[in-house]
């Protein structure tokens, strides 16, 4: 039986598409299958972050309401054979999923993949529930920023109310250098604040803007400092202990030699 | 003399007013009672209530008021008087 996570946020624009993707591609690449479920339905973004807009034929609206079996709605991946895209509808709205029609579609998927990666909408109405109500657990993505911060703390008390327990957080798009000059909130502060397990910190790095022009998850760019900030998310989801301060030394002006500055390191 | 001391006085971070900012808001966020919560929770005083004093429940109000980062919470229950009996004072 596979795990069903669901990515959210409360606030919009923070990176829950680009999380989901990377999070999928990265998992796929250590060999689990993987989809990853578009449920923003009506703003789908999921299949042109992962490169796969061209290849959508069906939709999980279509599987709801009986027009295709769900095995033809999902959408392989192009580049690794075990991960899929079920795609949102473009052109329907959230109500066109019931909360009992996403529950009976996450307890099919949970049987045939190992991981089940929901992308949900911002917001925290019917297409967050929705999102939210077949997912195992929560991973809440935020920015070190005030609104982005106060939204997910809203998440995070409407998920435990929920039943879904403690979700655990990505703070997204850091720039150590506005961290060191006392312009952007830290991590420690963020925590400080909501009070839940960190699963992992991504920089703000423009390889993310030009993997998404490609259609290529940044997470394939090996060289990128967001792209090794995914794969240790990806190999703490799979229960391996990476500290959360990567300690290999690198060129001294990447991000994690310069995060070891800051943690005191040398 | 006032200049001199800001002269001193380390100028607060972006980050650290955010920070408090963030504390203020989210304090408040939290204690946010939903509309079943506050109904709930006036059924649950008014029946406690009503062994001591007889009150006008059509009066009765409940308000939540924020004044300097703090939350309060108003509760006026009119009086109309006091039971006719009560058990343990026989
Ligand atoms: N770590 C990062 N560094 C740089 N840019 C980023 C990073 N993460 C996300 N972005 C950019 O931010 C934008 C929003 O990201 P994304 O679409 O993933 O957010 P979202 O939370 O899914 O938004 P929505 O609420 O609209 O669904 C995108 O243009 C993306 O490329
Ligand atoms: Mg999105």
């Amino acid at each position: 039986m596979g795990e069903v996570y669901v990515i959210t946020s409360g606030k919009g624009g923070v990176g829950k598409t680009t999380v989901t993707a990377n999070l999928g591609v990265g998992l796929a690449l250590r060999g689990a299958k993987v989809v990853t479920v578009d449920a923003d339905i009506g703003l789908r973004n999921l299949d042109v972050v992962l490169g796969l807009e061209n290849r959508i034929v069906f939709n999980i609206v279509d599987v709801v309401e009986g027009s295709c079996r769900l095995e033809q709605a999902l959408v392989r991946d192009k580049r690794l054979e075990n991960l899929f895209l079920l795609p949102a509808a473009q052109t329907r709205t959230k109500e066109a999923i019931t909360s009992e029609q996403m529950l009976e579609v996450c307890s099919k998927l949970r049987k045939i993949f190992d991981y089940v990666l929901i992308d949900s909408p911002a917001g925290i109405e019917t297409g967050f529930r929705n999102a939210a109500i077949g997912a195992d657990k929560a991973i809440v993505v935020t920015t070190p920023e005030v609104s982005a911060v106060r939204d997910a703390d809203r998440i995070i008390g409407l998920l435990e109310a929920m039943g879904k327990g403690v979700p655990q957080l990505i703070i997204n798009r850091i720039r150590l250098d506005m961290v060191e000059k006392g312009d952007m909130l830290s991590v420690r502060d963020v925590l400080d604040i909501l009070a839940v397990p960190l699963l992992g910190i991504i920089p703000d790095d423009e390889e993310v803007i030009v993997a998404t022009n490609k259609g290529e998850p940044v997470i394939f760019r090996d060289d990128s400092d967001a792209s090794r900030a995914f794969k240790n998310i990806v190999a703490r989801l799979q229960g391996e202990d990476v500290p959360i301060i990567e300690l290999s030394p690198r060129k001294n002006t990447g991000f994690w030699s310069k995060l070891r500055q800051l943690f005191g390191g040398r | 003399m006032l200049s001199l001391f800001k002269l001193f006085k380390k100028k607060e971070s972006s980050s650290q007013i955010a920070k408090s900012r963030l504390e203020i808001m989210l304090k408040h966020d939290r204690m946010e009672l939903t509309k079943d919560d506050m109904l709930e929770m006036m059924d649950r005083i008014l029946m406690v209530l009503k062994d001591y004093v007889n009150y006008d429940k059509d009066r009765v109000q409940m308000k939540v008021k924020r004044e300097n980062g703090e939350t309060f919470l108003f509760i006026s229950v009119p009086v109309i008087g006091r039971p006719a009996s009560r058990d343990w004072e026989r």
